[in-house]
């Protein structure tokens, strides 16, 4: 059997678990300290801000002191790497620029994110129609869709740097996809790495801003 | 960004992800579907009254429908011990059982088994956690050999091992792998109760207590929809040491899923048992190497078994729609004998959970002929059983029945019967 369609290419590599445990804990660190970050740079005083998400990062360090994170993750279990990923990336700009704006995601990958949301929610309903019984969620795991992927996003970032656009959210998502690679974090699939219910909403927002602007500018007859 | 930045990336990438694939295919996970261990090389009449391994798609001859055909001539099911399992103590409700057999330490009495279910001060009560008590081996014959109850698992345990809040435990399902080490499959909520439902993998650990391993990772969008995935009923062995761990879907609609699980326990393909949205609690039985039931309890309408089956390993599996058993929306357990028999233990219709029977499945369209193992007043319930085979020494062999008694115990039943084999 030829390597390229060997079923291990397909079985799940899911994260080690014992890492697991600093995964749901670091993550919301992050997120929290991060969102407070970005609070700061628009709400005085921003010192106490600062300082708050300073603590947050801080009680980390401690079992008792992170029992937060495991109280959060009772609801949302935890974030994708690219929401978390987008949420750093924010605050670095905020650093370097005060006052700086969220990090633009082009509508196309946006929409991208739309379609596949939706993709998943008929997944977990059962809904796919009899000739077309897709198993999306479990492509998740497979390396073919991560390399596949992979290939796209890098197409894309070398189209932006050729037409001197900005390479930004392809190198976010590169890096997403190198940390995936690397840990497997969040649970080995694909799909949790690159979508939470948060960037499917935010995704909804960039199209729906999209539409009504192409609206806007649509001249009247 | 520039070309040489993505470059790299793509190298890191590829690298990474290579280096974890060919470390699965170097533990040997490169068939993430091999054979199911098959009850013997005895056919059983399927639902259309084919035999597995000589599928026709023609009509079936009338003489072939119904029975094995190498079905022994047995006489009815005997109870010769039965009893209730015994509770932690102070504890009023209990639900849920699940049998497993463990490795035996004594080769001449070699029966040696477990039983876990959960327990507490009322079901999806804060103080639920997974009981367990084993029956060892070395038993002398007619003696209740369960030993007192132990928690396994609590929502303490869970809580700690994960880094993750829980809210509440349900059922729980075990399993012993190739090496014999245990493994739970135990349901944990989050917010949201049952429909924010969790399948988390525990372990047992060298001293015998348990750890939890993971959260399985069964649902996308990790935070909102990997969530109202359950377990009820045992794995369906694979020949290499895996399983097929059966599951299900629970939020407005149910269906059936179907988890593997690699000799070592690992997950390794995820697939779904039914494209209805009103079946679940799957319990599957091999029939052959490639042949396979999945009985389902029907929370729809029709009040019928749900049936799916699979001829390609599980693959695929198709609905069977001509199913005429009924089924009061209540759990199944299901088992197949060395012989070739299918045994399913069950609600009947009529008595709905006051009465449990023990039917023996020759062909999904027909009657499945049966006993009532046992039945009480209106207002009892004897529901969710499990069901274990075990060799006995005369080369017959015996079930192990577990069930819920009123909720608020774990009742069991050991039941045996004598056997001919039919000369043709």
């Amino acid at each position: 059997m030829s390597a390229w369609f060997n079923p291990a290419w397909h079985v799940p590599v899911l994260p080690s678990a014992a890492l697991l445990p600093l995964w749901v804990a670091l993550s919301w660190g992050l997120v929290g300290a991060t969102v407070l970050w970005i609070w700061a740079d628009r709400h005085r005083p921003a010192w106490w801000w600062r300082a708050l998400a300073a603590v947050l990062l801080l009680s980390l360090c401690l079992p008792a002191t992170r029992a937060w994170t495991a109280w959060l993750a009772l609801a949302l279990q935890s974030p994708s790497l690219l929401g978390l990923g987008w949420l750093l990336l924010w605050a670095r700009d905020v650093m370097r620029r005060p006052g700086a704006r969220a990090p633009q995601v082009p509508v196309a990958w946006a929409f991208a994110g739309v379609v596949l949301g939706w993709g998943l929610w008929l997944d977990t309903l059962n809904l796919w129609p009899a000739a077309l019984d897709v198993p999306l969620f479990a492509w998740g795991f497979s390396a073919v869709t991560f390399w596949a992927v992979l290939a796209a996003v890098a197409w894309m970032g070398v189209r932006a740097s050729r037409a001197g656009e900005s390479s930004r959210s392809a190198a976010l998502l590169l890096a997403v996809l190198a940390v995936f690679a690397l840990t497997r974090w969040p649970s080995g699939n694909l799909w949790d790495a690159c979508l939470d219910p948060w960037v499917w909403l935010g995704c909804h927002g960039v199209c729906v801003r999209a539409w009504l602007a192409r609206r806007t500018l649509r001249p009247q007859r | 960004m520039n070309l040489r930045g993505i470059g790299l990336a793509l190298l890191l990438c590829v690298g990474a992800d290579a280096a974890w694939r060919w470390t699965a295919v170097a533990e040997g996970r490169n068939d993430p579907l091999p054979a199911f261990v098959a009850p013997s090389s005895a056919p059983v009449a399927s639902a259309n009254g084919s035999t597995p391994g000589l599928v026709s798609d023609g009509p079936t001859p009338a003489t072939d429908a119904g029975l094995p055909t190498r079905a022994p001539r047995c006489s009815e099911w005997r109870t010769v011990q039965q009893g209730r399992l015994p509770m932690p103590e102070g504890v009023p409700a209990a639900h849920a059982s699940t049998l497993v057999a463990l490795a035996p330490t004594d080769t001449r009495s070699p029966l040696a088994l477990a039983a876990f279910w959960f327990a507490g001060s009322r079901e999806s009560a804060p103080d639920v956690g997974i009981a367990t008590s084993r029956w060892p081996d070395a038993t002398p014959p007619g003696r209740d050999a369960w030993q007192p109850a132990q928690w396994a698992v609590t929502r303490d345990s869970l809580q700690r091992d994960l880094g993750v809040a829980v809210r509440r435990i349900g059922n729980p399902v075990a399993w012993r792998d190739a090496q014999g080490q245990l493994h739970l499959y135990v349901v944990a909520t989050g917010l949201g109760g049952w429909a924010a439902s969790r399948v988390v993998h525990v372990r047992e650990r060298a001293n015998g207590s348990f750890e939890a391993e993971r959260i399985l990772p069964l649902m996308p969008l990790v935070a909102w929809l990997n969530t109202s995935t359950l377990v009820r009923a045992v794995p369906q062995p694979r020949v290499d040491g895996g399983a097929l761990l059966p599951m299900y879907f629970e939020l407005g609609i149910k269906y059936g899923l179907a988890v593997e699980v690699g000799p070592r326990g690992e997950l390794r393909d995820l697939r779904r048992l039914t494209r209805r949205h009103d079946a679940l609690q799957p319990t599957v039985v091999a029939l052959s190497g490639e042949r396979a039931w999945a009985f389902m309890r029907d929370s729809g309408p029709t009040s019928r078994v749900a049936v799916s089956e699979t001829r390609d390993g599980g693959r695929h599996w198709q609905d069977q729609p001509e199913v005429a058993q009924g089924n009061p929306d209540s759990s199944l357990a299901a088992v197949a004998l060395p012989g070739g028999e299918v045994w399913v233990a069950h609600n009947p219709l009529d008595a709905r959970r006051r009465a449990l029977r023990l039917s023996r499945v020759d062909a999904l369209s027909g009657d499945w002929p049966g006993q009532t193992v046992v039945q009480g007043p209106p207002g009892s319930e004897f529901s969710y059983p499990s069901l274990l085979a075990w060799p006995t020494s005369d080369g017959g062999t015996e079930l192990w029945l577990s069930y819920t008694d009123q909720r608020e115990a774990i009742a069991y039943a050991r039941l045996q019967r004598r056997c001919e084999e039919r000369s043709r």
